[in-house]
């Protein structure tokens, strides 16, 4: 699992070229979200491009080897490195997994209500 | 910058290496193309390809664009040869072996010729500087011994394309003729 991420600047396009991933979506800013958080499955058996704006949570998970191409419209920033924990259920988002490996930052990542308030910290002062 | 024990080969001029680590910026995965590299290859497509083993693509020359390749997963021999007259290395014929787990990317300057060999299943991906067009793509039989290149194998399997390419001579008469023209001359 690697995740639950959001940019606030930075556009992903994601293409899973070898192997299965279940990327998990949850639109962070609306107010009422368009389209419901939900999971997409995308393989190398039938290649397609996924796009994620910013604002849009996202966590990928693989249950086993699977390559990812990742385009990123900026630069890697950490301050636009956004994260929460992936079993938030805040996040509304129904793995398929109990305990995936995760990398030190996104098992210490803070919980969902606390990354809702940071952007909205951050929303304002951009607005500002 | 690339490690110096990439350079030992002698490649056509232009043709610019790049060493791709997963140490640097990203901290997940391997960064294989950014804007600031400032490579000579500004991507405008990038496509994936998968080749079954024994499978060989080319010989290829673009009049006006840039390729940029990096294998994913497998294992690439990348056969060169270049065609521009006003080159310092005109006609200089080099092989070079891309593999999956030592990744690199390769930036193949127009005028050059270049051909791919897969002893192995291989998927890889290239960038382009133009968006890709059949008027784009001159080739050449990849056996055509004027290129000077020792493919591993007598028998690969080709494109129909490929397969009834012309030969290296027509090849470079229709490449220095197209760079004369202006399409793309160094």
């Amino acid at each position: 699992m690697r995740g639950v991420h959001v940019h606030l600047r930075n556009w992903d396009y994601v293409c899973a070229v070898e192997g299965e991933v279940i990327i998990g979506l949850h639109d962070m800013l609306a107010k009422r979200p368009a389209v419901p958080a939900g999971l997409v499955r995308m393989s190398d058996a039938r290649l397609q491009v996924l796009v994620i704006p910013p604002g849009i949570a996202h966590g990928f998970y693989s249950s086993g080897p699977c390559t990812l191409l990742l385009g990123a419209s900026t630069y890697y920033d950490p301050a636009d490195h956004l994260a929460c924990r992936w079993d938030s259920h805040e996040l509304g988002l129904d793995w398929p997994c109990k305990a995936p490996e995760l990398s030190a930052r996104d098992r210490d990542a803070e919980p969902y209500s606390k990354l809702k308030a940071r952007l909205r910290t951050e929303a304002e002062t951009a607005g500002g | 910058m690339p490690s110096p024990t990439f350079l030992k080969a002698r490649l056509p001029e232009g043709v610019a290496l790049r060493e791709l680590s997963d140490d640097g910026n990203a901290r997940e995965g391997t960064e294989i193309y950014r804007d600031d590299w400032q490579l000579d290859v500004a991507p405008v497509q990038w496509n994936f390809v998968s080749s079954r083993s024994n499978t060989l693509r080319g010989v290829h020359a673009h009049p006006s664009h840039w390729d940029y390749l990096q294998v994913v997963s497998g294992e690439l021999l990348l056969g060169l040869h270049d065609l521009r007259p006003n080159s310092p290395t005109y006609r200089l014929a080099a092989e070079y072996r891309l593999a999956g787990d030592r990744p690199v990317g390769i930036a193949i300057p127009p005028g050059v010729a270049h051909g791919f060999y897969f002893a192995s299943p291989t998927t890889y991906l290239y960038a382009l500087s133009c968006y890709w067009t059949i008027g784009g793509e001159f080739g050449c039989r990849w056996d055509d011994p004027a290129l000077g290149l020792s493919w591993p194998t007598s028998d690969p399997l080709l494109s129909p394309r490929d397969a009834n390419a012309w030969s290296y001579d027509h090849l470079a008469e229709a490449v220095t003729g197209a760079l004369a023209q202006g399409l793309g001359l160094p």
